[in-house]
Parts: C-alpha cells; sequence; structure tokens
C-alpha cells in the first residue's frame, strides 16, 4: 500500500553492508544492452510543480499561436520559444471533497476525487486520498511492462523543500486510490537512491589515516601479547580503504554521478542550490537511463517557502492571499514565479546540452517537461486556469505555440488523455471518465 | 575423553570389590597411562591438540570413571584396556590430575577485546544520552495519558472534554462514545507516554484503524514512526519496525482522529522479538514521558559464543563494516541535532564554541577518558576549519571517535597502564553493570579525584545497581541461563494442545520475569528462594489452563501472585514455561528437561553430545513410556556417560506434560517418577519428586558456583580466572548460605572485578 517513508538512517541501514559489495546496478538491463534494433525513440516525462497560483496578467500570453509573447514571468524561458507549448483555459474540474488547495494538488495529475476523509482544509467538506493513480505513474508503468522501455527505477520524484508531512496538500503523484507517492526531499537521500553509499564511503575514507595513526599509537602503549587485535583491525582498515575507493558498481555508468557538495542542510534558505541539485541528478539519471519519468516538487500546495534569496521575507501562501491591489505583495509573486521560471529553464539547458545517448539530437528533443501549479490564481483559489507550460519534444507535440484549448470542454483530463495516448499507451479515458469528453486534446 | 565404537557389557558389579590402593598400584596405572592414554592425553593430562585437547578434568566419581575407561577407552580400540588394568589407569588418573582443575589454569590474564554487540549499542544509545537526557522512568503509573477532544473545522483541539490513563489502546467507539458527551463524528484523542520492552531486539508496531493516525516511537525528528493522518475511512493497518535496547524506556505518542468517518476504532499492537503479535500490555507502558535515545538500527553480525558467553575477542571485514555504518548513522544524527545536543542555536554567538565544546565532551565520554590538549586537538578541534559547515565537522568527529579503538576496546586503558588510575575503575564499573560508558556522575567524581578510596567506589557501586540498567542487564542474563535468549515460544502441536496458545506463552514468559524482577531482584532475594520459586504470577490465563480459581480481586496489569505450590510448581525448573520451552511439540522431553536441570539446577558440567542423535517417536514401540524409550535411546555407554546424569533430572519430570500441567498418568498408566542418580562426589541420590531434586541441588556447592561463575563471564565478558582479586568460590559459599542476595551478588562480582588490580587511596 502506501510505501513507508523512507528517511536518512533508515536508507542508510537498508543500503548497510549489501550495497557494498552489490553491483547496484546489476538490475538494470538497459545500461549495458545495446539499443534494441527496432525500439522507438525514447520518450521521457518530466512534471515539475509550483505552489499557490500564479499572477494571470504576468504569466499568460495573449496572442494565440506561434507569435506568443513571453511577459515577466514567461520571459526566462524564452530562448525555448521554439520548443514550447502553452496550454491555456484549462480547468480542473475535478469536484467533491477536500478544499481547492488539495483537489487542486492531489487532481493535478490524477483527474478524480479524493476519497472522503478526515482532512479539513480551508473550506468545502474533509477529503483523504485521491481514487486513483496519477499520469505520471500511469505512463511509468507502461513504459516498465515493456521490455524496450523498462529502466532500473521507472518514476523518480524530486522534491525541493517538500516537508514531512504527508497529506493530499503535499503529494501529487500516486501510485492508485489511496497510494501517495513520497518525493525523495533530501538531495543526499537522492544521490543514495541513484548511485549507492558512494559518498558515505568517500566519508570514511577521509578519516581512516587518522584511524592508522590511532591504532598504531593505542598499540604501541599495549605489551606485544595483547596486540593481536588490533593487528588484524589495522589490516582491516586496509581493506576498507581499497574496497572503498574503487567504487565499483559504478563503473559503468553512461554519465558520471554529478559531484554532490558536503553539508548543504535541507532547509529553506538553501532551496535554490537544493533545487539545483535535484535537477542535476534528475537529468543524470535520464542521462544514465534510470527512468523515463520523473516529478520535481517545489515545497507543496499551500507550501510557505521564505524566499530570502528574492528578499521575499513573507511565507510564500500568506503572501499569495493578497489582494491584486496590493502592489508589493503582487510585484513579489511575480518575483517569486519568475523565479521558478528561470529554475525550468535551467533544467531545460541542462536537458538540451545533454546528447541523446545513442541517438540524435538532445535529450529535450526526447523529454517533455510540464510546468504546472495546483490553482490558477492564488488569491482566488480557482481551479480554472490551470498553469500548463510544456517544453520540449519528446512527446511529439506541435510546439513553438500557445493554444486555447478545448472550448466543448475544457477539462484538464483531457491533457492528461493526451499525454497517455502520446507515450503510445490509448486509454480511453484517465481520472473521472465524464471529464473525459471529447478524448485527448488534439496537441499534434 | 573420546568416544569408543565397541561396546562391551560389564557390570558395575564386577569393578565393586577393589582392592586396596597403594603406591606399587599407582606406579603400574601411571606406566599404563602412559603406554595406552598419554598419546591423546598428554603425559600429564594436560591434552594433545588435535586428539583430545582438553585437559583431563571433571566431575565424575571414581567408579564412574573406570567404568567409563573400561567400556570406551582407548578410543581406537576399548577392548585394549578392560577391568584391573582399567582400574589401575582410573585410578591414577583420578589421584594426580582429574580432581585439580587448578594444575591446568594457563597463567590467565586479561585480554584485548572490543565492544560486544549489546555493548556497542548500549554506550552509543548512552552516550547521546549524557547530552539528551538519560531516559529514566521516576513515576510507577502504568497505561498511556490520553487527551479527548473535541474537532471542529480545522481545530482537531478545539475543547478538551477529559484526560485520563488507558491501560491498552484497543477501543471500538461505535458501540460505545470516547467520553461522554463527546461529538461522537469529530473528535481526537492523543496519548502520550513511554514503552518499555523487556528484551532487545527488532520490535514491530502495528496500528489498526478506518480513522486518521500517528505513531511516534522514540522519535526525535523526521517523519512519524507510521503516518496515517489521511483517510478514506477504510479500515487499515500499518506496520513499522525498530530496533530497541531492551529494559530503556523510549517516548511513545499516537494520535487518532475521526471525522466523519462511519466508523470509529483504533488499537495499537506490537510483536516483539520472541512473539507473537498482542496488542501492547499494560505492563510495558508508562504514563511518563521520558526522553529519547539514539538506537543503532545496524544489524551487527553475531559476537563469539563459544565458551556460553558474548565475547568481543575477533574482528573480521563484516563487523568492521557494521560498525562502520552505524557510526556513519551516529554522524549524520549527530549532524542533525548538534545545536540540541550543544545546547544552542543558529542565533548564538558562542554556537561555534559550544558545538566545539559538545565535540569534545563527546569524545572523551567515548573514550572514557579525559584527554590531553593535544590530544582534544587531534580529534576534536582539528576537524574544524573555516570552510567546512559545522555539521560535517561534527560528523567527522563523531565517525573518527566511534572507529576509534579508545572507544571499540573499552579494557585497552587498563592494559597499558601499569597503575590502574581511577578511569580504568570507572570504565569497567559502567561496562560491567550497564554494558555501557561511565555516565557524568562518574566522571565528575573521577575528575575530582573522588573515586580513589574504596568506600567512594563501593557508593558507586550501590548506586549502580540500583540503575535500571542494571536490571536489563541481569534480565539479559537471566534469558540466557533459563535457555531463552533468541529462542522461539514454545510452539506445542495444535491437536495435542489445542489450548495451549501462543499468547498463553507470551503470558507465562512474562510470568516468569515479573517473579525475576518484582521477587528476585527488586526485593533482594537470595539464591534459594530463586531456585524454590514459592511465588508465581498468575493471569486469568494462565490460571485457567492450569486450572486454579482465578482471585476476583487483580490490578490493571492482570498478574496476581500466588503461591506456586497451588500450582503444583516445585521450583523454578518446573515453571511450564520452563518445563513447556524443553518439550517435543506433542510430548514431553525428558533429555532436554535433564540437560537444563542438570547444568543449571545441579551446575553440572556436561559435554556437547559427540554424535548426535535424534529422538524419534516413530522408531518405538508405541506402548512404551517416554521413560523407556529415552533409557533405550541412550543406554549406550558412551551416551550415558552424560546421559546417566541427564535421564535420571528429566525423568523425575515426567509428571509434567508438554505445556507443564501436572499429570499422574499417561495414556492410563501410572508414572515412575522414582530415579538413581549419581552426585558430583558419586553418592547415589534417590529422587522420587523434583521437590527432592531440587532439596539435593540447594544442599549441595555446585550449582551456585556454576550460577557465580556464568554470571561473572556474563558480565565481565572474561573469565574469573584472569582476575587476582576476584572471589568466586567465596561468594559462591556466601550465595548458597543466604548471606548474600543474587542482586548482592551481581554488584559484588562487579565491584570486585572493576576494582582487581586497582590500588585503593587510603
Amino acid at each position: 500500500m502506501k510505501p513507508n517513508p523512507i528517511h536518512r538512517r533508515s536508507v542508510l541501514r537498508r543500503l548497510g553492508l549489501s550495497t557494498l559489495s552489490l553491483p547496484i546496478l546489476s538490475q538494470s538491463s538497459s545500461l549495458f544492452a545495446e539499443p534494441a534494433k527496432k525500439a522507438p525513440p525514447k520518450q521521457r516525462l518530466v512534471v515539475m510543480f509550483s505552489p499557490n497560483g500564479t499572477i494571470p496578467d504576468q504569466f499568460w500570453p495573449e496572442r494565440i499561436g506561434e507569435d506568443f509573447e513571453h511577459k515577466t514571468i514567461l520571459k526566462p524561458l524564452e530562448p525555448f520559444h521554439e520548443k514550447m507549448l502553452v496550454l491555456r483555459n484549462l480547468d480542473n474540474k475535478v469536484k467533491g471533497d477536500g478544499d481547492n488547495h488539495m483537489r487542486g494538488m492531489s487532481c493535478l495529475l490524477t483527474g478524480v476525487e479524493l476519497f472522503p476523509g478526515n482532512v479539513m482544509g480551508g473550506g468545502n467538506t474533509p477529503s483523504g486520498w485521491p481514487k486513483g493513480i496519477s499520469i505520471d505513474r500511469e505512463i511509468s508503468k507502461h513504459f516498465q511492462s515493456r521490455e524496450e522501455t523498462r529502466t532500473r527505477f521507472g518514476a523518480l520524484h524530486f522534491g525541493v523543500g517538500v516537508q514531512d508531512t504527508a497529506d493530499p496538500w503535499t503529494r501529487m503523484s500516486y501510485d492508485g486510490p489511496n497510494q501517495p507517492v513520497t518525493p525523495l526531499a533530501d538531495p543526499y537521500e537522492t544521490y543514495r537512491k541513484l548511485y549507492g553509499n558512494l559518498r558515505e564511503k568517500k566519508q570514511v575514507r577521509s578519516i581512516l589515516d587518522d584511524l592508522r595513526g590511532d591504532l598504531r599509537r593505542v598499540s604501541d602503549q599495549l605489551p606485544e601479547s595483547d596486540r593481536r587485535l588490533l593487528i588484524e583491525h589495522t589490516q582491516l582498515v586496509d581493506r576498507m580503504d581499497k574496497e572503498f575507493e574503487t567504487g565499483t558498481s559504478l563503473r559503468n555508468l553512461a554519465a558520471a554521478p554529478p559531484e554532490l557538495p558536503e553539508g548543504i542542510r535541507n532547509q529553506n534558505d538553501n532551496l535554490p542550490l537544493l533545487g539545483r541539485l535535484q535537477i542535476d541528478m534528475l537529468v543524470n539519471s535520464f542521462a544514465n537511463d534510470f527512468a523515463r519519468v520523473a516529478t520535481l516538487q517545489y515545497t507543496k500546495s499551500v507550501g510557505q517557502a521564505k524566499m530570502s534569496w528574492l528578499d521575499v521575507e513573507d511565507p510564500h501562501h500568506t503572501l499569495s492571499h493578497e489582494p491584486d491591489k496590493n502592489r508589493e505583495a503582487y510585484e513579489k509573486l511575480v518575483r517569486i514565479n519568475t523565479w521558478f521560471a528561470e529554475e525550468l529553464a535551467y533544467l531545460l539547458r541542462k536537458l538540451e546540452n545533454t546528447p541523446e545517448p545513442g541517438e540524435k539530437g538532445s535529450m529535450l528533443d526526447h523529454t517533455l517537461v510540464i510546468w504546472t501549479n495546483e490553482l490558477g490564481k492564488g488569491n482566488s483559489h480557482t481551479l480554472d486556469h490551470i498553469p500548463f507550460v510544456l517544453a520540449g519534444n519528446g512527446f511529439g507535440f506541435r510546439m513553438g505555440r500557445s493554444m486555447w484549448c478545448g472550448d466543448e470542454n475544457n477539462a484538464h483530463n483531457r491533457l492528461l488523455l493526451s499525454l497517455a495516448h502520446a507515450a503510445g499507451h490509448p486509454l480511453e479515458t484517465f481520472g473521472n471518465p465524464s471529464l473525459c469528453r471529447g478524448g485527448p486534446l488534439n496537441l499534434a | 575423553m573420546v568416544l569408543g565404537k565397541n561396546h562391551l557389557a560389564v557390570t558395575m558389579a564386577m569393578l565393586s570389590g577393589v582392592s586396596a590402593w597403594c603406591a606399587q598400584d599407582e606406579a603400574a596405572g601411571m606406566k599404563l597411562y602412559l603406554q595406552h592414554c598419554a598419546e591423546c592425553h598428554g603425559e600429564k593430562g594436560q591434552g594433545v591438540d588435535d586428539e583430545y585437547g582438553k585437559p583431563l578434568v571433571g566431575d565424575w566419581s571414581i567408579d564412574k570413571l573406570i567404568h567409563y575407561v573400561d567400556e570406551t577407552m582407548p578410543d581406537h580400540d576399548p577392548d585394549l584396556v578392560k577391568g584391573k588394568q582399567a582400574e589401575a589407569i582410573s585410578r591414577f588418573i583420578f589421584s594426580s590430575f582429574y580432581r585439580k582443575p587448578e594444575l591446568f589454569v594457563q597463567k590467565s590474564k586479561i585480554q584485548l577485546a572490543r565492544l560486544t554487540n549489546r555493548q556497542f549499542k548500549q554506550s552509543l544509545a548512552d552516550l547521546f544520552s549524557q547530552f539528551e537526557g538519560q531516559p529514566l522512568l521516576n513515576s510507577p503509573a502504568q497505561g498511556l495519558k490520553g487527551q479527548y477532544y473535541n474537532a471542529e473545522g480545522m481545530n482537531k483541539r478545539k475543547k478538551m472534554l477529559a484526560e485520563r490513563i488507558d491501560p491498552r489502546i484497543q477501543f471500538d467507539f461505535r458501540k460505545e462514545p470516547a467520553i461522554k458527551g463527546m461529538n461522537p463524528k469529530k473528535f481526537s484523542i492523543y496519548w502520550e507516554g513511554s514503552i518499555l520492552p523487556r528484551e532487545s531486539g527488532w520490535y514491530e508496531f502495528f496500528v489498526k484503524s478506518p480513522n486518521g493516525f500517528e505513531l511516534k516511537v522514540n522519535h526525535s525528528a523526521g517523519p512519524p514512526t507510521i503516518d496515517e493522518k489521511v483517510t478514506a475511512g477504510m479500515l487499515r493497518e500499518r506496520k513499522a519496525k525498530l530496533f530497541l535496547l531492551g529494559g530503556r524506556p523510549y517516548p511513545l505518542r499516537l494520535s487518532y482522529f475521526k471525522f466523519d468517518d462511519p466508523d470509529a476504532s483504533v488499537e495499537l499492537s506490537w510483536r516483539t522479538p520472541v512473539g507473537e503479535k498482542e496488542v501492547i500490555p499494560v505492563e510495558s507502558l508508562f504514563t511518563q514521558v521520558v526522553a529519547p535515545s539514539f538506537i543503532s538500527q545496524q544489524n551487527l553480525p553475531p559476537d563469539d559464543f563459544s565458551q556460553g558467553y558474548e565475547r568481543g575477542i575477533q574482528v573480521d571485514a563484516d563487523w568492521d563494516e557494521a560498525i562502520t555504518f552505524a557510526a556513519l548513522d551516529a554522524a549524520i544524527y549527530a549532524g542533525k541535532r548538534m545545536d540540541r545536543l550543544a545546547k544552542t542555536n543558529e542565533k548564538d554567538h558562542n554556537r561555534k564554541e559550544k558545538i566545539i565544546g559538545f565535540a569534545q565532551q563527546f569524545v572523551q565520554y567515548a573514550f572514557r577518558d579525559q584527554l590531553t590538549d593535544e590530544e582534544l586537538n587531534q580529534y576534536v578541534r582539528s576537524k574544524f576549519s573555516e570552510e567546512i559547515p559545522l555539521h560535517s565537522a561534527i560528523e567527522k568527529v563523531v565517525l573518527s571517535a566511534l572507529k576509534s579503538p579508545r572507544f571499540l576496546y573499552p579494557e585497552w586503558q587498563s592494559l597499558a597502564k601499569r597503575e590502574k588510575d581511577s578511569h580504568v575503575v570507572a570504565t569497567r564499573l559502567a561496562l560491567y553493570f550497564w554494558d555501557s560508558i561511565p555516565d557524568r556522575k562518574m566522571r565528575d567524581l573521577s575528575a575530582r579525584d573522588q573515586f580513589a578510596k574504596k568506600w567512594q567506589v563501593e557508593n558507586q557501586a550501590k548506586h549502580m545497581l540500583k540503575d535500571p540498567r542494571t536490571l536489563a542487564k541481569f534480565n539479559d542474563f537471566m534469558l540466557l541461563w533459563l535457555d531463552m535468549k533468541n529462542k522461539e515460544l514454545p510452539s506445542l502441536s495444535k491437536t495435542a494442545f489445542p489450548e495451549f496458545s501462543s499468547s498463553l506463552a507470551l503470558d507465562l514468559r512474562r510470568s516468569l520475569f515479573r517473579w525475576i524482577e518484582g521477587s528476585i531482584w527488586k526485593e533482594n532475594s537470595g539464591w534459594e528462594d530463586f531456585l524454590r520459586m514459592e511465588k508465581m504470577q498468575v493471569n486469568e490465563k494462565i490460571a485457567g489452563y492450569y486450572q486454579v480459581p482465578y482471585p476476583t480481586e487483580n490490578n490493571t496489569s492482570g498478574f496476581v501472585e500466588m503461591n506456586a505450590s497451588d500450582l503444583n510448581r516445585a521450583g523454578l525448573h518446573t515453571h511450564p514455561y520452563v518445563l513447556a520451552s524443553h518439550s517435543y511439540a506433542e510430548e514431553s522431553s525428558p533429555i532436554h528437561r535433564g540437560v537444563f536441570t542438570s547444568r543449571k539446577i545441579l551446575g553440572r558440567t556436561l559435554r556437547p553430545p559427540q554424535q548426535a542423535i535424534s529422538f524419534r517417536n516413530a522408531d518405538f514401540d508405541p506402548h512404551w513410556t517416554m521413560r523407556q524409550k529415552v533409557t533405550e535411546l541412550t543406554k549406550s555407554a558412551n551416551c550415558m556417560s552424560c546421559h546417566d546424569q541427564i535421564n535420571p533430572t528429566g525423568f523425575v519430570l515426567e509428571n509434567y506434560d508438554a505445556s507443564g500441567k501436572k499429570r499422574s498418568i499417561v495414556d492410563g498408566k501410572p508414572i515412575d517418577l522414582e530415579v538413581k542418580y549419581l552426585d558430583v562426589n558419586g553418592v547415589e541420590q534417590k529422587f522420587s519428586d523434583s521437590r527432592d531434586l531440587l532439596n539435593h541441588a540447594l544442599a549441595s556447592s555446585k550449582p551456585s558456583k556454576t550460577f557465580v561463575d556464568e554470571l561473572f563471564k556474563h558480565l565481565a565478558k572474561q573469565p574469573p580466572q584472569s582476575y587476582v582479586s576476584v572471589e568466586t568460590n567465596k561468594l559462591s559459599e556466601m550465595l548458597k548460605s543466604r548471606k548474600i542476595s543474587v542482586r548482592e551478588l551481581y554488584g559484588q562480582l562487579c565491584f570486585q572485578g572493576a576494582t582487581d588490580g586497582f590500588a585503593f587511596a587510603e
């Protein structure tokens, strides 16, 4: 059912002894195998989430079509204009239990109602977890079910500043009804999951010279007859030094793991750096074909990050409640959302600058990145006009334009359905079937 | 001696009319010994490597020795030595060295040993507790404290309606409201207190409810142990597994949220290292909330147990890696919590100094020593620099300290330093009493030079005897002594004993330990009280199964003390748990019971069988009694060398069935309990029931001596011969003659071992 939340200590324990000798990549056939002859071109999906709604008039392009303009918030994405698809007029029409933040978040990728439950939000009725799987996991399951698209992890879920609370405001990926998926919120935890305990080995090796000296000094003070155990212990130190040096299990990586600086704490002020580390590992995990699906979640719905690096000291969600006429708040929110766009641009650049292993083009050509939000607008809590900015050519959509979607049915379920279809998984419906009327959006 | 291949029937009678023994005979005996035996046993009985390595000593009588030599020796051809020759050899062996083990005591001394697993985990936990507070239960109040609230909207704690103590968490609120006047639709309950597991090992916690819940066990930071706050009204059970050290309390919090869901219930259970899943019993719950402990969750490879006690005489790669990862866990924990550990915060101007101060303290606790400036620089200050974040430096300090031989080999100083100083004494006291490190108080006393006079150390030892960690270690010894450590619950055949459930087995185990903790330890009882077990802890289930009336008046725990004789018990060896755990699934096992009784109650030495023969009921005539079957199975002279001790001490318990229930007939036949038992002096004793056996044990010196030796080895992880001033003979006499209690014995052994070779100040 719901996977236990993983934290560093338990991960360490689980890795413990076994990973020292176990080649962590041994399960991954795709790493070493030649690409199968008629394998379809690689397709990858990333969903990036930022919370608390956007500022519509600084976000949405006025012009529909290829010559859409980049207002302040989307300005950082201008270099990717040709690879972008801005979808306007999509609403999250899932009704039922839960407040808008909850449904905004937990129905965003599931397109289905929440169970009645006991989590009481700011309005509406209390709710529980959603009744179905999310599209990222659905597509990943589809990929994992086939030999040619199967990878070591299938899907990876990265969190930036996501705290330890497990509730419908904090989870967007689900493995099925009542099955929230917990993102990896600590880059060191991510590192361990992806590359084994390489980092710990390095940490241990850094003290081994001192330890040898220590053993020698203690040994010197003991009578000869009592030294046997310490001599054996010293040999063990040498052995560990050698064994931890090689990091054997990672020799066959297509792309070397990114350098992870030591000592970055998982706290508010470090969000920019934490985010970059997670993005670096996300891209690296794609380069190594560890996964074809990923999510990148900044804080959570109702997230209260204090973005001091933008000179914003107010907590994000509180700020998002301010009326439009509060120009200072308005301006700060624009700054915040622009910053998210910059982080997206960093991700896109990184993908664009990485050649697709074994295929033509860059990784961005084989990836679709979707930037979204749980609300259309913060202070109105509307679930209409949910931001959906798509980038990358991985799913075969016609990019380089803005598009006005589905006048007859503008439920965002139709977008979710299009994603499944584009991934070679032509579902009839996804989420609530009645919201799928009209079928997948025509994005080609 | 070595197992023979052929056995000729020679009766004891033939050997009984022995002639007078004189010097001439001795010379003849020696000559024969050198001719037939020395090749394997050594010229002086010292043993020969690759043949029979151990000295030829034992506690058999001369008659038994002669019989055995005659029947089975020499190993390669037992026909070579018969009759008079066998007698001559045996008498030579007997008078020259067989009863003189002191001849073979090698000049033994304390050996350098690493921390055992228990010592490692206990020391690590206490190391952090020096800074976060030792978890101590001061209040005996049992159960969990529950706060009951009405909820409204987002406010789960709108109004507190009641606070009460709940003995166990197993509620169905559909049938009756949690509290009178409570809104049955929207409410929340917060239980808190502590949990006190008795044994060390992996505990699995379960919460079952259709509503929202969150469980935190020994929680300091990070995600809860179980997080199920969000619910869809479906009944579900979640679990989480934790390694816990026994005898140590841990904080526990369970939050429960009911919100409109149609159903409402909650249940908190666990599975202990031995056991079956059960609702956590009230005896393990306390209302007081203690500080959390750092408990390493690393699996460590088992310690050497070849001598019947855990000792750290071996290091290998598996151990080294396990210790390294445990140290890394601890280092990361320290890095995360450094502000709390160093009692500072990010705004504190002296933060860095305080954190360095903490690191210095930590290392000195870990090394059980006062370090010089140079050493502090080397182990602590050199790890800090401007470029390295503080918590990374702390991680490095902790990792280095915990991997250092100064932490891992606790007695190295006592072997290195010529004169034993008070740090050595403090180190040993903490190690022997608790398997741990000296605490703040001991360090302060040593530093102030108030740990040098005999009375000062004695006072400290008395104080330590009262510490719960001492009882925890004693319990650990009891598990071992009672053959219960790392063993599963007795599982009897469901067809033969349909009423003997695993929950009854758990209650019996509890009954035994409640009595040990309550009567033997806390009331300072003696050896005789221990073996006689005149009282027994009984709850309704036990009373029902063993058919005694259960008093209507009882207490929250459900256990009452009753006269053991009312349950037909006659001594510790007849406690139903002991009997049931030494049984086959369908039948009693006189062999298992006899081995236990011989070794523990009578203190006899038994060699492990050289040839394992398993008992198969189907091999025998179904009309035979168990006694007949076992007699037949073990009748060969080789088997009988030990089974002549084992069988009678097991047969005398045949009036208890496999579940420990008293019986007088089996399959319609009366039970023959009469047995003959050859005691240590070769004197034949007649027992007609388990009480006779008990009386004999209490009159003999051997049982208490064996107990004292075993206890000492458990405490010090070294044999008593390695110490000059540990007086096990004197102490076992005192124990036998009721001059000291079992608990005082514990204190004396630790004190004598710890101060061995220490020159007290005047």
